[in-house]
């Protein structure tokens, strides 16, 4: 057996299952999931430069545009629910108590 | 709803996070696969993973966790959600092109996003909108929009991959609303067990998609 499969597997058991979703569930606890969603579409973005790094595969122009639009919108998203975050927060402040 | 601790730049930081690990785990279950079989992967992965979280679970607040038989059957249905969302790939890729079923799955968030405003009012929509169009739109590309399998044979079966995408988002509004009485360690660790426990007989199927669908489809659970 080879050690790469066990490094791999250790990689999937302790990385992508363990910690990945506990990594997921306190993000999603954290922002909330209408925020936490947009994160999904960096695992593309993601697996895309991972296989480029450890597996040599060839990232054409096509994909660096779509990395940088992905990276955008997860920008974007957290931004604009910042902007709204901030607003909520200071209606909060400037409304009478009851 | 309960407010959490979690400041928003360490959720940010652990959303990434996770997005890293999950895309790492396309080129780790490609490596793995030329060692272990599919059925092999999964099961370890699973009992691996539970290995580890239920002792850290149990260390850390197992004595003080109480399960309600409704609590039971909401972590199990948490479970079935991810398995299904699984399943539902793996079924729906058989009669359309990986393209297409990217590109459908790439609509998650936006699912999400609105399930979310509309069952726990959590963000209004037009916080999210704009991001999501931007990101649909870098999805699109990087699955390949007008090429060779961008339609496949069977486009109505895109409605099922739909679902497949709102069956995730269910599990990621479920989730908030459980952890505002449990952890994420222990929802992460009883929905894996429903998961893997329920996902071995069915893995065989995995053995048969090339790397590109697995990118493609993003398994949100990695």
């Amino acid at each position: 057996m080879p050690v790469s499969g066990w490094v791999a597997l250790i990689y999937l058991i302790v990385f992508a299952t363990a910690l990945g979703q506990e990594a997921w569930l306190y993000g999603v606890q954290g922002v909330g999931p209408a925020r936490a969603g947009i994160f999904i579409n960096l695992i593309p973005v993601s697996a895309l430069l991972l296989s480029a790094l450890i597996l040599g595969e060839q990232i054409g122009a096509r994909e660096v545009a779509a990395i940088f639009l992905v990276l955008a919108g997860v920008w974007l998203v957290n931004r604009q629910s910042e902007q709204l975050a901030a607003q909520r927060a200071s209606l909060e402040e400037a409304a009478p108590d009851d | 709803m309960k407010k959490s601790a979690f400041s928003h730049p360490a959720a940010s930081a652990a959303l990434v996070t996770a997005a890293l690990v999950w895309g790492g785990s396309v080129v780790g279950r490609k490596w793995a696969l030329g060692s272990f079989s599919a059925v092999e992967t999964s099961v370890l992965r699973g009992t691996g993973a539970l290995a580890i979280l239920i002792p850290l679970w149990w260390w850390q607040e197992g004595g003080a966790v109480r399960f309600t038989a409704r609590d039971v059957a909401v972590f199990a249905a948490l479970g079935v959600g991810v398995l299904g969302n699984h399943l539902l790939v793996l079924f729906g890729l058989r009669y359309i092109g990986a393209g297409a079923a990217g590109i459908i799955i790439g609509a998650s968030p936006a699912i999400t996003a609105f399930l979310s405003s509309l069952l726990i009012r959590d963000i209004p929509f037009r916080g999210v909108w704009m991001g999501c169009a931007v990101s649909f739109a870098g999805v699109a590309l990087v699955t390949g929009i007008g090429g060779e399998t961008a339609v496949g044979t069977k486009p109505w079966l895109g409605g099922i991959l739909v679902v497949l995408a709102s069956v995730w988002a269910l599990y990621t509004i479920g989730s908030r609303r459980v952890m505002e009485r449990f952890s994420p360690l222990t929802v992460n660790w009883t929905t894996l067990v429903t998961r893997f426990s329920c996902k071995s007989p069915c893995c065989g199927q995995t053995k048969r998609l090339p790397l590109q669908d697995s990118l493609r489809c993003r398994f949100p659970a990695g």
